[in-house]
């Protein structure tokens, strides 16, 4: 078994294989037997962490990914592996997406890390630059000029759209 | 303790981030100068410091927010915040880059998220030309197969694709899956208008031949490209070339040509088809020229180009002879590395605005 202490205090045990789906914590732990004092992961809150357990628990089966050979599209392999439960999983609140995202990449999750990203890009896909900024809240940054170049870009938008 | 912060923040951005995009486009992406982001802020205070020593996958900087964020409902000033103080709400460039490249096969969207966001253009505009370049090995079919699997379900990607290399990586023989390209990829690449053809050798069939499949194929075609390929004859060269209704550019590098003789007829066309090349590029490697029968043919169908570059593969007699004949039209002139002839002899060409001579 092998325990973590989240930022906000809270202890979580689990087995070695859900832990060791985290690359963070196999390192941590060196692949070695049970892990006595808790692992101090303070970058994660409990929320999160919590789903993270979730992802890991259930994929705790898989068998693990083959480093991607050169010219495997990485887009095919990920729709074949996300599936409805990998859908229904990531459907959550923007906020906790963001979080879940943070945490997979610091934790070391590579699936979960592409699961949370594809799923930023499936709520880009069709949006138009205003509606991405708003709904990530995102400030350009833009000078006016590129501003007025950006408005030709908007312009061969809409026209590779008709 | 803050400047020592910018400079890590800036040290970390300016460095390049190799992403390697959903159909495997390996790309480097510039991360634009901190400075445009960052542009007198800094930030307040450290990190906490993680207790585990391990990287993330996408090691990020100290913790600040690479992209300019604001409060939700702020107005839009160059707030620089922490991602500790806005949870949830903002990740760093690194994994935004990571992010967009799950939006490899959807070029509109990928646009969009280009004008969406300084920090984002570049990166996305990167992987837009990738996306709408590619190249196909076809010395076998498993590439062209993958290409045509891979772009089947996203018409939308299929339809940014401007330009095709296809490329017999140097091979001693004809790319087998050459006579099919046009055949599969036909009702795919709709938008194609340059094609590049790259180290091979080109079997001499009766015309109308295989090139003629892709000029029929692609009639949109505007760019042809030619790299170190072997050509059977002029004769089968010039019909490749005429094969293409609507080509405005041809670009070659160091061709080889077997025999050089055409027959008389072939001289006045394969077709009676006014050409439309207005401009030619052509390299050499030292070990080919500019051949005086091409010349000849480009007199004799009377084409008319407006620019011209030109290595030193051209003797100076039919260059003049070619120069003369464009002599009302040519309107930029570039030679490089010409020993033979200096711009000064080429004064009767009335028309050229542009003379470059580059040794």
């Amino acid at each position: 078994m092998v325990t973590v202490v989240v930022s906000d205090g809270v202890t979580f045990t689990m087995e070695q294989d859900v832990a060791f789906q985290c690359g963070l914590i196999a390192d941590f732990a060196g692949g070695g037997g049970d892990q006595e004092e808790p692992i101090p992961i303070q970058a994660v809150n409990s929320t999160v962490m919590r789903k993270v357990i979730e992802y890991c628990e259930h994929h705790r089966n898989d068998p693990p990914q083959p480093e991607v050979p050169e010219g495997t599209p990485l887009e095919r392999k990920d729709r074949r592996g996300r599936d409805a439960w990998d859908k229904q999983f990531i459907q959550v609140e923007q906020e906790l997406l963001f979080e879940i995202i943070l945490a997979a990449n610091y934790l070391n999750i590579k699936p979960l890390l592409d699961l949370g990203c594809s799923q930023v890009a499936e709520m880009m896909k069709g949006k138009t630059p205003a509606e991405i900024q708003q709904m990530f809240n995102i400030v350009n940054g833009f000078t006016a000029d590129e501003e007025a170049q950006n408005g030709e870009g908007e312009e061969k938008a809409r026209n590779l759209n008709s | 303790m803050e400047q020592s912060t910018t400079n890590t923040i800036a040290a970390s951005l300016e460095s390049d981030a190799t992403v390697l995009c959903p159909n495997n486009l390996q790309t480097t992406l510039t991360i634009p100068d901190a400075a445009d982001v960052y542009p007198s802020s800094s930030p307040s205070e450290d990190n906490p410091s993680t207790p585990l020593s391990a990287s993330p996958h996408f090691p990020l900087d100290d913790g600040s927010v690479p992209f300019a964020y604001t409060h939700a409902g702020s107005p839009t000033h160059y707030d620089i915040v922490r991602l500790t103080d806005l949870p949830g709400m903002g990740l760093p460039v690194e994994l935004w880059l990571h992010i967009i490249t799950f939006l490899g096969h959807y070029p509109i969207s990928l646009l969009a998220c280009a004008l969406t966001c300084r920090r984002l253009y570049r990166p996305a505009q990167d992987l837009i030309d990738l996306l709408c370049e590619r190249t196909i090995d076809a010395n076998g079919y498993d590439d062209l197969d993958e290409f045509v699997e891979e772009l089947r379900p996203f018409p939308e990607h299929a339809l940014a694709i401007h330009r095709l290399t296809i490329t017999g990586k140097g091979r001693e023989s004809i790319p087998v899956a050459l006579s099919v390209v046009p055949i599969r990829l036909s009702r795919l690449l709709l938008s194609l208008y340059e094609l590049a053809f790259e180290e091979f050798t080109v079997d001499s069939q009766p015309y109308p031949s295989r090139w003629s499949l892709y000029g029929c194929t692609f009639p949109c075609i505007t760019k042809l490209e030619f790299t170190f390929i072997q050509f059977p004859s002029l004769k089968d060269f010039v019909s490749i070339i005429e094969s293409f209704p609507a080509l405005t550019t041809l670009e070659l590098s160091s061709p080889r040509l077997g025999s050089l003789v055409v027959p008389p007829g072939v001289m006045g066309g394969f077709t009676k088809r006014r050409l439309t090349i207005q401009h030619l590029v052509f390299w050499h490697d030292g070990k080919t020229s500019f051949p005086a029968p091409f010349i000849q043919w480009l007199i004799r169908r009377n084409v008319q180009l407006q620019t011209l570059d030109l290595d030193e593969c051209l003797h100076t007699e039919p260059l003049r002879q070619l120069l003369r004949h464009l002599r009302e039209h040519l309107q930029s002139l570039v030679l490089y590395r010409h020993k033979t002839i200096s711009p000064e002899s080429t004064e009767e060409v009335e028309s050229v605005q542009k003379l470059t001579s580059e040794r």
